[in-house]
């Protein structure tokens, strides 16, 4: 979709060197509307080039922790550092971080060359100078032959490609992006995600992406943080936060999973002995640090970790309540005594297609569960 | 045929009342009849009697300088209010609108008679910026009205984006706000304009020996009607409706689309 491009930002760009300050620091910083506290007490550094995603549930402060890096809100608590300077009190138009919003804001009343030279013209930048970095940016996002159109005459995706040139142009040294595909239908998603993280291996700028999509969070990001309630619930990679989540919370929000309430009885992360609640069988599986023997416990188990019809392992007794055939994997509902209803998921083109109402066995491995606190 | 309906007749009867009386002003100005007591044929004397009469010159000049600056002054004070208001406190946003409304729906006479008094307490001239300050009072809160409308309209995404890509308080508002409020800002600027042009009562109050061309129009009446005056009125007519149609043409083809794609932007933002 996007020409490979010679680009003056490739050039320039030398590998990350070690002692470098952190792209983004954010040390302690709340915001608070009123009494409502959007973002709290918030630590977090993010690595100069990394592709880092901050996913949550409308509302959980993720956008507001946007702005603030931004400059469009000022955090009521803490300091923001970029490359190691401090900008708390600077306001946005003398920052060095740009940002994609969220329906994009182009200027309606310019035509797409002037809004990607926006900022140039800002900095002062002219004449033909202008005209060619404003050139090589459209050819870096394909849009070489709409400079003169006008916004309202552009696809949502086109648009999404203007916003993107708009701050690219500007080399910043963060990228902020805000649900930038949120407007787009499924498959131009997926294009742009393979379009946005291609430029962004490109350019080496730091990406901070705000999304509440976990899928595509995990598809571009080599951070990923979860956010909730304003706090920043773990941060890790793509991996940890699913197969390693801190909470159940995490565990929730990062794909299906079911939860099985379990006691600890002794061991350690690396293998908890557990009793289950539902039936009071033990069993052993891995799980995050910290639990002492006798505390509440949740199991997680990912959809994909369950086998319908399998007797290997530790097996529950249920009933299949639906069967939905997704094309790339096909999904059961059972229901299990005690344990509510669990959802299990197969990939296999020959998974078996039994009728709902039949009495099924449910399979698992200690080790593919993963033990978190109630 | 088809029985015209009731609300037909009332609207051809609304539409007579108010046109004819233009008609027969403009009618009259060709009149050759002196004393317009009955038609006295066509002539074009009226009109070159009045356009080389130095009072008729001198008070149409008035009057377009007092517009012109009006409307200046205007939307000077309407669009930092209508910007303002967007951003202000429930209470800051009740005074102003207080204000904004009182300078409407306050009598004019009412306004132009205190304003007459007071420029004579303080010894002040009465001339050209005393009429333009009277003036100013009323079509400023036009304006402000027309603005904010149009403000409502907009969210401050733009200018956040603007503020992101490096734009300051003065550049956001020279490159982003102003563009697109530029309809609200024509049609206010034109509507100040003609109320300005057309006002008789604050004229009339505060122009002092500066004659403006409705206040020497309503002087030339107290005595008779003429058919000089009867060419000036017909004048001012075709220059307003000539002036409207232009800015009419211009805006409907530009602005009007230009409203509705920036309202989708700003609702599409929200």
């Amino acid at each position: 979709m996007i020409p490979t491009a010679p680009h003056s930002m490739l050039e320039a760009n030398d590998p990350p060197a070690t002692d470098v300050p952190p792209a983004v620091r954010l040390d302690e910083v709340s915001c608070a509307f009123g009494t409502t506290l959007a973002v709290d007490n918030l630590n977090l550094d993010l690595a100069t080039g990394e592709f880092f995603s901050l996913i949550g549930a409308s509302g959980c402060g993720k956008s507001t922790t946007l702005r603030m890096i931004a400059g469009l809100q000022r955090p009521t608590q803490g300091r923001i550092i970029i490359a190691g300077r401090d900008v708390t009190d600077l306001s946005a138009e003398k920052r060095e971080v740009n940002t994609v919003f969220q329906h994009y804001a182009l200027f309606p009343h310019l035509n797409v060359f002037e809004n990607v030279a926006f900022g140039l013209r800002e900095r002062r930048v002219r004449g033909r100078d202008l005209d060619r970095r404003v050139g090589e940016m459209l050819e870096v996002v394909g849009l070489s032959d709409r400079g003169h159109a006008r916004i309202r005459e552009l696809s949502g995706g086109q648009q999404q490609r203007v916003a993107l040139g708009r701050s690219l142009i500007l080399e910043p040294s963060v990228l902020l992006l805000d649900e930038p595909l949120g407007a787009l239908d499924l498959k131009l998603r997926r294009q742009m995600q393979l379009v946005l993280k291609q430029v962004q291996s490109r350019v080496g700028i730091t990406f901070l992406y705000v999304t509440h999509d976990q899928e595509e969070a995990f598809a571009m990001s080599d951070r990923v943080g979860v956010m909730g309630g304003g706090v920043l619930a773990q941060v890790g990679t793509p991996q940890d936060i699913y197969r390693r989540p801190d909470s159940a919370f995490v565990a929730d929000f990062v794909g299906a999973s079911n939860r099985l309430a379990a006691t600890v009885t002794g061991g350690g992360p690396g293998a908890y002995g557990l009793t289950l609640a539902a039936d009071g069988r033990r069993l052993s599986a891995p799980g995050t640090p910290g639990l002492a023997a006798g505390a509440a416990a949740s199991l997680i188990l990912r959809p994909e970790a369950l086998r319908l019809g399998d007797r290997v392992g530790d097996v529950l007794a249920g009933a299949l309540v639906d069967v939905s055939f997704l094309g790339s994997q096909t999904v059961y509902t059972v229901a299990v005594e005690g344990c509510g209803q669990l959802t299990v998921a197969d990939s296999r083109p020959d998974a078996p297609m039994p009728s709902a109402g039949d009495q099924v066995d449910v399979a698992f491995d200690g080790k593919d569960a993963w033990v978190v606190a109630e | 045929m088809k029985r015209p309906s009731g609300l037909a007749i009332i609207t051809l009867l609304v539409l007579v009342f108010l046109f004819a009386p233009i008609i027969v002003v403009v009618l009259n100005a060709f009149n050759g009849n002196r004393t317009l007591d009955s038609w006295g044929g066509a002539t074009g004397h009226w009109f070159s009697q009045a356009f080389h009469d130095p009072a008729v010159r001198s008070a149409l000049w008035v009057s377009v300088r007092a517009a012109l600056a009006c409307t200046a002054i205007s939307l000077a004070i309407a669009i930092p209010a209508a910007l303002w208001a967007r951003r202000a406190g429930p209470r800051a946003r009740a005074v102003l609108d207080g204000t904004t409304y009182m300078r409407i729906v306050l009598p004019e006479v009412v306004a132009a008679a205190g304003l007459f008094l007071l420029f004579r307490r303080i010894n002040f001239a009465l001339g050209m910026p005393t009429i333009i300050a009277g003036h100013v009072v009323f079509t400023s809160a036009y304006a402000t009205i027309i603005l904010q409308a149009r403000v409502a309209t907009l969210t401050t995404t733009l200018e956040e984006a603007a503020a992101d890509l490096g734009a300051g308080p003065w550049r956001r508002f020279r490159r982003v706000t102003l563009p697109l409020l530029r309809p609200a800002v024509i049609v206010a600027a034109l509507l100040v304009f003609t109320f300005s042009m057309d006002d008789v009562v604050t004229s009339a109050f505060l122009s002092g020996d500066t004659v403006t061309l409705p206040v020497l129009i309503f002087g030339l009446m107290r005595f008779h009607v003429t058919p000089e005056v009867n060419a000036i009125a017909a004048g001012v007519t075709v220059l307003t409706l000539v002036t409207f149609s232009l800015s009419a043409a211009l805006l409907g083809v530009r602005t009007g689309t230009s409203m509705v794609t920036g309202a989708r932007a700003s609702a599409a933002a929200t």
